[in-house]
């Protein structure tokens, strides 16, 4: 009796122990970058990807800019965070730009690289640089357009009650708007919203 | 971390006479846990005593990523770190310290069945440390302080967001901190949303016996939204001279972040009953006033200054006090258990196993005063207005001296704000 009793304790640990070191073991899997992945409630890269697809298609399509033949060109004048969370909000303008240049629709101006062009102006016009390769000054294009906005958040907690669960909801709104800067006219805007609700347990170990 | 030592010498004391196995087999489960429980706070020990010593870069490197911690104590090192790289003027590796303790705060968001458990048959030092809630929302003010001095806008205004909702969480013992609210509404400022900033300035005016050091900021911003009876009422509490500084418009502002004094620590109140109950609660001693006077001067000039001041002994201490009802019941609860077990121990074992047992609970029994340690006892937020050219000296008169600080570098351009932060010691 007693050595089953003892044989059977032997075999359960070999057995819980190897489930241990099972679930313990590393892994790792590549993600399509269509994957909607969501741990939590909280902004996540599916998100910016819907963000970016749903603004660029009616930007392209239905703004009065979109049958401009002369491809305006526009200044990212970046998007305000107004969330409670730390998101880097160029990552979302980046990709707006990245798709509107690919459509060949409109023309960017970098102003990321300002502050490098004029190093680079500055140097050409310094004395090294032979007179017959260097740029012209006063050649750079003005922006015609500013495309600007802002991400909001609104988030709601479920009330106290009993429960192992609690439930948190969050509302997530960019808006987009193009602005023309000669006449300070809002000429297009449109936005996008996500909404999405995460449980997460009370009590673990 | 001091009573832990103490403790342990004890115990050896207690096991030096004793030949039996069992009781030795206890002796060594105790020496193990009170031992581990020391190491782990041996690097932070270190590196308060380095900071409170003027050598703050020892201090850091004490709390260096090399060195192991355990998962116990690694909010207070994140806080602790966070708090001297600030010090230090490091402000993106303290951004990056905070953002890693606010992370682990809301990874903190449930109970581990486990980990209380231990806690009910232990103490509260085997626990994760959560911080108390005035900690947690001082996390949150010290990553405003380093975002505002980096100028990013939207990042301070999402601390603002975070430090918000712990106010609204624990609204009464936090109803003190002046000085996170007062950032919570220059953040807002910032960018923009003037409303959001009215609306907490008006609330920083409700709760401060005197609304003097806010009124200018409710006028100036009453008057842009068209709240024509309240900006009449806040007047009144504006000086003429400041008046005149609020209609210029090409006045730029010196915002300065003064921490003052040492922070308070938590020590251990005992209760002891027979036959060997013990009962160990944590409180806050204060180790300074953190009173101080601050002095703004250009070129010996002294500037008019609106400042606006948080006593962190006393939003401590109503911290502690707000969770008081669940430390003693936490508290009763395993008194509880300790003396179920030891009764059941000495039904079936010899007498000296049970003695041993009790001793040992006994002794084990140690209010959890883990706290955030580098923390001033006062934290100040002066609002100057500073000509364009300016050569400011800011002069401290405290129990500790008089410190006389230039600013070196200050830089203003019209309609501008510049932040700095300061800190002394004493």
């Amino acid at each position: 009796m007693m050595k089953s009793l003892l044989r059977s304790t032997f075999f359960l640990t070999l057995i819980l122990t190897f489930c241990l070191m099972m679930s313990c073991t590393a892994t790792t899997r590549t993600i399509s970058p269509d994957e909607a992945l969501h741990y939590d409630e909280s902004y996540g890269f599916a998100d910016k990807k819907v963000i970016v697809d749903k603004l660029v298609e009616p930007l392209l399509a239905e703004s009065p800019l979109s049958h401009a033949t002369d491809r305006p060109i526009i200044i990212v004048y970046g998007i305000a965070n107004r969330t409670s969370e730390h998101i880097d909000t160029s990552g979302i303008t980046d990709d707006i730009r990245e798709e509107l240049i690919k459509a060949g629709k409109f023309r960017f101006i970098n102003e990321t690289q300002r502050e490098n062009i004029a190093k680079e102006v500055s140097y050409q016009y310094g004395g090294p640089v032979s007179p017959g390769t260097r740029i012209q000054r006063a050649r750079q294009a003005g922006a015609q357009y500013i495309l600007s906005g802002t991400l909001r958040s609104i988030e709601k907690k479920e009330p106290k009650q009993v429960r192992f669960k609690k439930k948190d909801y969050k509302y997530y709104k960019l808006s987009l708007e193009l602005t023309d800067i000669q006449s300070s006219l809002i000429e297009w805007a449109d936005s996008v919203e996500i909404i999405r609700e995460a449980s997460k347990p009370f009590i673990g170990w | 971390m001091s009573c832990i030592s103490h403790n342990r010498n004890r115990i050896r004391t207690v096991s030096a006479g004793s030949e039996h196995p069992v009781s030795f087999l206890y002796f060594i489960v105790v020496w193990a846990f009170l031992f581990f429980a020391g190491c782990a706070a041996g690097p932070l020990r270190d590196a308060r005593n380095a900071f409170y010593s003027n050598r703050p870069l020892d201090a850091v490197s004490a709390l260096s990523d090399a060195k192991p911690f355990s998962r116990q104590d690694s909010l207070l090192v994140s806080m602790e770190k966070g708090l001297i790289l600030h010090h230090l003027g490091r402000y993106e590796e303290s951004v990056r310290e905070f953002l890693k303790a606010s992370k682990q705060m809301a990874l903190q968001d449930i109970i581990r069945v486990g980990e209380q458990t231990l806690s009910l048959v232990t103490t509260d030092w085997v626990t994760e440390y959560k911080g108390e809630y005035s900690e947690q929302l001082w996390v949150h003010t010290y990553l405003m302080m380093n975002f505002l001095i980096l100028r990013k806008h939207d990042s301070a205004l999402v601390e603002a967001k975070k430090a918000l909702k712990v106010l609204e969480k624990h609204p009464k013992p936090l109803s003190g901190d002046y000085f996170t609210r007062s950032l919570i509404a220059l953040c807002y400022e910032n960018v923009g949303d003037i409303n959001d900033a009215y609306i907490e300035y008006r609330k920083l005016a409700k709760l401060m016996r005197d609304p003097s050091p806010v009124a200018s900021p409710l006028y100036r911003l009453g008057m842009r939204l068209g709240f024509s009876d309240e900006v009449r009422q806040y007047k009144k509490f504006i000086p003429k001279s400041t008046l005149s500084l609020l209609a210029d418009r090409s006045s730029a502002e010196l915002i300065l972040f003064v921490g003052l004094g040492t922070g308070p620590v938590k020590v251990s109140d005992n209760i002891v009953a027979p036959p060997s109950i013990r009962l160990s609660f944590p409180s806050y001693s204060e180790r300074s006033t953190g009173s101080a006077e601050v002095t703004v001067l250009d070129s010996s000039r002294r500037l008019p200054a609106s400042v606006i001041t948080t006593d962190m002994n006393a939003v401590a201490r109503s911290s502690l006090k707000d969770r008081a009802g669940k430390i003693i019941a936490k508290e009763t609860a395993r008194a509880a258990i300790k003396e179920a077990m030891t009764r059941a121990v000495e039904r079936k074992n010899d007498e000296i196993v049970g003695i041993l047992l009790r001793a040992a609970l006994f002794l084990m029994e140690e209010a959890d005063t883990r706290c955030w340690q580098t923390l001033p006892a006062s934290l100040k937020l002066l609002r100057v207005p500073v000509s364009r050219a300016c050569n400011i000296k800011v002069v401290i008169r405290s129990p500790g001296g008089v410190d006389e600080i230039t600013l070196p570098d200050l830089k203003v351009y019209p309609g501008q704000r510049v932040y700095r932060s300061l800190r002394v010691n004493y």
